[in-house]
Order: C-alpha cells, then sequence, then structure tokens
C-alpha cells in the first residue's frame, strides 16, 4: 500500500504542475488555436465565432480550471484541428504506443542483459572486449539513424519486412528492435558491472562457503541481486525512451501517441497537446511504479509488507 | 583559483582526487601522477575536428551550401561531391560542414542554459537547508521524471520551430541533473572545516559561494556536463529530424537526415552521411566524458 499511496502522491501534483505549465505557454505564446485552424483568408466574424465555440474568449484562470474540472470526469476536451473528442483520438493510438514501449522494452532486456552477462562471465576474454567495444559504440549511434539504414537494408533492399505503417506484426519488428536500441547499450553496460560486482559481495561468498554449485550460485544469488540494479535502471531510462518512441512512430508512420503529440504542436492544438502530454506523463509514471514493484519483489532486503 | 590548495583540506576522497585531476586536466600539464588515457586523447582530438569543422565552414566548404544547381540534382558520392548531392543539387558535403555548426551550437546553448542556474541554485539550496530549498528538491525531482520530449515539444508549440527554442527546452529538461549534482556537492562539503573558518572569519553568502563551494562543485559538475553533451547532440538532431528544431532549409544534421529520409531507396548517401557526422561527434564526446570520469574516479576504473 505504502508503495502505491508514494507513487500516487508524487504523480498527481507533478501531472497537475505539468498541465499548469504547458497551459501558461501556451497561452504566453502570440497567436491562438483559432488563429491556426483557420485560414488566413477567414473573416474577423468566422475567427471570433470559433474562439467562442472554443472558450477562448474566457479568463486563462478560468479556462484552466474548466479543462482540470473536466479532467476529473474523463473529458479532456476538444480537438480545435479535427473537431473529434480527445479522449478518443488518445484512445485510438494509445494502444499502439503501449505496443511499441513494451516491445522495445522487453526486446531492449532481452539483448542488453544477454550481452553484459556474456561479457560478464567471461570477463577479461575476447568476448568481452568485444561486447564492451560494441557497447561504447552503440551508445553513440543515432538510433533514428540505424533505423533508416535498418529500413534501406532488410525492407528496401532484402524485403523482408514491410517499411512502414502498422498492419500486421512485421510493422513492428523494425520500430521495436530499432527503439529497444536506444536501451541495449546501458542495459549491456550495467549487467555486466552489476554482475562482476554481485559475484565479489559477501552474500555470494557465503554462498559459495554453503558449498552450493556454481549454476546455482548464480541462478539463485547472483541473478536476482544483479537484476535489482538493472531493472532500476531500465525504469530511469524509460523516461528517454518514451522521446526515442514518438521519434521512431514518426519515422516508421506508426500510429502512436507521439505522433499526435508532435503533430498537436505543429497544429497548435492545445486541448490535444495537454491531452496528449498528460497521458504520455501519466504513462512514464506508471512504467516507474511497475519498476518499483518489480525491485520490491526481487529485494530480500526490503520487506514485503511494504507494498 | 586556488582549487588545488582548497581541496587538500578536503577530507573526502573522491572530491579531493576530483579537483586534483580537474584542475591537472585544465592546465593540461603539470600533474604527471595521472596520465591522461588515450580514450581522452582521442576523443579530444575528434572533436577538435568538429570544431574546427564548425569554425571555418566557410573557408573549407568547396561549395556554397545554399547554392541549387538542378542539372547536379541526387548525384552519388564522386570526387568532386564526395558526400553527393541532393535533389536541388545541393553539395552535401558542404552542408554537412556547415551542419556541424548548427548541431554543436545548438547543443552548446543547450548545456550552458541549464549549467549555470541549475549549479547555482544547487549550491544555494545545499548552503542554506530548509522550507524553500526542500520545496525546490521536490519541483526538480518532479521534473527529472517528465520526458524531455514534452517539454520540447509544449516549447515548440508555444514559441515556434526554431533550433533556439529547442536549445532552451532541452537546457530546462536537464535542470535538475545539475542542480541535484550541485547540490549534493555543496552538502558533502557543508559542514568541513574550512567552511566553519570562513564563517567564523565572517564571510560573505558570496565569497562562500564562489571561493569555497564552487571549486568543490566545479569538477564534477565538469564530469556531468561532458558525460551529458553527447546525449544532448542526439536529441538535438533527433528533434530537429521530427521537425521540432532546425526547418528545412537550414543544414542541421538531423534535419538533412529528415531530407534523405524520402530518398532511402534511390540515394541512399543523403543518410548515411549526416547520420555518420552526429555519431562521430557523439562518440568524441563520450569519449571525452568516460575519459574525464576514469581520471576523476580512479577506483571505479572500468576494466
Amino acid at each position: 500500500m505504502q508503495i502505491i499511496f508514494r507513487h500516487v502522491l508524487m504523480a498527481i501534483p507533478t501531472l497537475l504542475l505539468l498541465s499548469l505549465v504547458v497551459f501558461l505557454l501556451l497561452e504566453l505564446a502570440p497567436g491562438d488555436a483559432a488563429t491556426t485552424t483557420l485560414d488566413i483568408t477567414a473573416s474577423s466574424e468566422q475567427s471570433d465565432y470559433l474562439r467562442d465555440e472554443l472558450g477562448l474568449g474566457q479568463s486563462v484562470l478560468a479556462r484552466y480550471a474548466g479543462y482540470i474540472g473536466g479532467l476529473f470526469r474523463g473529458d479532456l476536451g476538444i480537438s480545435a484541428k479535427s473537431g473529434q473528442p480527445v479522449a478518443d483520438e488518445i484512445a485510438i493510438r494509445l494502444p499502439y504506443t503501449l505496443l511499441l514501449v513494451s516491445a522495445s522494452m522487453a526486446l531492449g532486456t532481452i539483448i542488453g542483459v544477454t550481452l553484459g552477462a556474456v561479457a560478464a562471465f567471461h570477463v577479461g576474454k575476447r568476448i568481452d572486449w568485444l561486447v564492451t567495444a560494441l557497447v561504447s559504440i552503440a551508445t553513440a549511434l543515432p538510433t533514428f539513424w540505424l533505423a533508416m539504414l535498418f529500413v534501406q537494408f532488410f525492407a528496401l533492399r532484402l524485403r523482408l519486412l514491410p517499411v512502414f505503417g502498422a498492419d500486421s506484426w512485421q510493422h513492428l519488428v523494425l520500430p521495436a528492435f530499432c527503439t529497444s536500441l536506444t536501451l541495449v547499450p546501458g542495459i549491456a553496460r550495467l549487467t555486466r558491472a552489476s554482475l562482476l560486482d554481485t559475484i565479489k559481495s559477501d552474500c555470494i561468498l557465503f554462498a559459495r562457503a554453503k558449498g552450493l554449485r556454481q549454476r546455482r550460485v548464480i541462478w539463485r544469488h547472483v541473478s536476482p541481486l544483479a537484476a535489482i540494479s538493472v531493472v532500476t535502471y531500465i525504469g530511469l531510462q524509460s523516461i528517454r525512451l518514451i522521446s526515442s518512441v514518438a521519434v521512431m512512430e514518426i519515422l516508421f508512420n506508426w500510429p502512436g501517441l507521439g505522433g499526435l503529440a508532435v503533430r498537436a504542436a505543429f497544429d497548435r492544438d492545445t486541448t490535444l497537446l495537454l491531452g496528449t502530454t498528460l497521458v504520455i506523463a501519466a504513462l512514464t509514471f506508471a512504467i516507474l511504479f511497475m519498476v518499483d514493484v518489480v525491485v520490491l519483489y526481487l529485494d530480500p532486503r526490503i520487506s514485503r509488507k511494504a507494498i | 583559483m586556488n582549487t588545488s590548495h582548497t581541496a587538500e583540506r578536503i577530507p573526502v576522497r573522491s572530491t579531493r582526487a576530483a579537483a586534483r585531476v580537474a584542475t591537472s586536466v585544465l592546465r593540461q600539464r603539470g600533474d604527471t601522477r595521472v596520465s591522461l588515457p588515450l580514450r581522452f586523447v582521442l576523443g579530444l582530438g575528434l572533436l577538435l575536428i568538429f570544431l574546427i569543422m564548425a569554425l571555418f565552414a566557410d573557408h573549407l566548404t568547396p561549395y556554397d551550401m545554399a547554392a541549387m544547381n538542378p542539372a547536379e540534382s541526387l548525384q552519388s558520392p564522386s570526387v568532386a561531391h564526395p558526400f553527393g548531392t541532393d535533389l536541388f543539387g545541393r553539395d552535401l558535403l558542404s552542408r554537412v560542414l556547415y551542419g556541424s555548426r548548427l548541431s554543436l551550437a545548438v547543443a552548446l546553448l543547450a548545456v550552458t542554459v541549464a549549467a549555470l542556474p541549475g549549479m547555482l541554485l544547487g549550491m544555494v539550496a545545499g548552503l542554506y537547508p530548509g522550507f524553500l530549498s526542500n520545496g525546490l528538491s521536490f519541483l526538480m525531482d518532479a521534473w527529472l521524471v517528465v520526458p524531455g520530449l514534452l517539454l520540447v515539444i509544449a516549447m515548440a508549440a508555444a514559441f515556434g520551430r526554431t533550433t533556439i527554442v529547442l536549445g532552451i527546452a532541452l537546457g530546462i529538461a536537464g535542470l535538475p541533473l545539475y542542480y541535484r549534482q550541485a547540490r549534493t556537492e555543496t552538502l558533502r562539503v557543508h559542514h568541513e572545516l574550512f567552511i566553519e573558518a570562513a564563517e567564523s572569519l565572517g564571510a560573505t553568502s558570496l565569497h562562500m559561494l564562489i571561493c569555497h563551494v564552487l571549486p568543490n562543485v566545479m569538477p564534477t559538475m565538469i564530469v556531468v556536463i561532458t558525460a551529458r553533451a553527447g546525449g544532448i547532440l542526439l536529441a538535438v538532431s533527433a528533434f530537429s529530424f521530427i521537425g521540432l528544431g532546425a526547418q528545412p532549409p537550414e543544414p542541421e544534421w538531423g534535419t538533412l537526415l529528415a531530407d534523405g529520409r524520402d530518398y532511402l531507396q534511390s540515394a541512399g548517401w543523403l543518410t548515411f552521411f549526416p547520420g555518420a557526422a552526429i555519431a562521430l561527434a557523439v562518440f568524441a564526446l563520450n569519449l571525452i566524458g568516460d575519459g574525464l570520469h576514469d581520471l576523476l574516479n580512479p577506483q571505479h576504473k572500468r576494466d
């Protein structure tokens, strides 16, 4: 219970603050949705009408209060550009983003942990050197550039995978893999370091001293301990992953939230921008929360009652 | 600045090592106890090449980077155009060279805009713990878990999709990192004798901040900044790529990549070279960051 309480206590003020910051930012800027939505030839009556319709005539505070009030009823407002309820537009796209985020997190974890573990168990050997070198090169590579090279090679040259869109599971392969590359180098590096650290720790020495076999020591004692720092790291990196997901969504024409948010910025569609921003932030908090729960289960030193 | 002099009095081992090594790095000579790792030198050399490219782009480019030449549209790399040409027949090498100027400038803006206020706020919060500084820390922690993308999007919507807005947005997004680091370091030296001594001698707050806290915070800040620089450069080009930074005629590396997206099949060189430039520059910055990190934490040296 404690952990849920703590997370909610942190998330709600943060979300409110974020919505206020975004709201005020858009208020500060010259021009509004009425001017960007309408044609340049629109008469002042037309834009006045639209302003009235969108409630732009009221004071800033009144509108913000109205927006927050609607939020608690599950009403995210109407998109100025498309005229659709923002909640509907988000609901259509949220599953795609969830799919891409979870697939890339899973892939990144599997690849990263494997690489790191292989390097750690062969420390000082040639394969360790190779992984370390690969990792330090991969950290510097822009993933969207790699994504384009992969599209060029796997989709356009070999014609193994579809290029853009989201119609079948094959469409997920390239975006998920390319997004996961944001996580792989860090996870691999950390897995290696934390495995090496754990092996040296006293509790492992004790397990060895009990006469346990190498395999059991590694699976039962080393892995969970090493996993704690790796999982914590993945949680922190998920904040960065969200930005990377948006870039990939746009690159691959993946119909997710990131693309929607960026389009809202192009159109200066305030309600859509606020809605997508809040949902993306809430998604990040949800990931951080889940990571904390996993860490609690992994770490025998923390009492499970704390959950 | 009497960094090493002050540093000698700090019992905390890593801070002392940090201060000592950073001064030797900054002076580039003198302290022979620490040998500069190879990767640091390598990274510095690479970065120097990029800096020269950025500073002297006008003199280095074989062609006018904006000059259109329809007769030479979409030519593959050749002796005349080593990186090929784009749809409008513009020389890609010239555009990549100019791109280094824009990309590095935006990254520099993102660092300076945040590092200075973040460091100052962190030092003040560390020196004067209390209700205000706790509130500030809470705000910074909350800010840290908000993805940078959201601020970039909101700022772009409010103030326009330009490189300057992008640089400032990325800077503000990273502010908490500098703040936290500076605050931690300040808290670490806060109870040291030399602070107490300065206080009892009647040192003003400003004097304390600049002469006693700053020299101790600076070394780790340098590490944080260099460690972040590569990531910032990546973010600058990624956001320009999706249209939230530099706009098409501007030769930012990310924008050049976005231009090449439509010609993946017919003109792959349009994506290859700008991307390789980003990768190399980020690699250089990462090498420097890693090298500095190793210099400052000899006990944590990567095997």
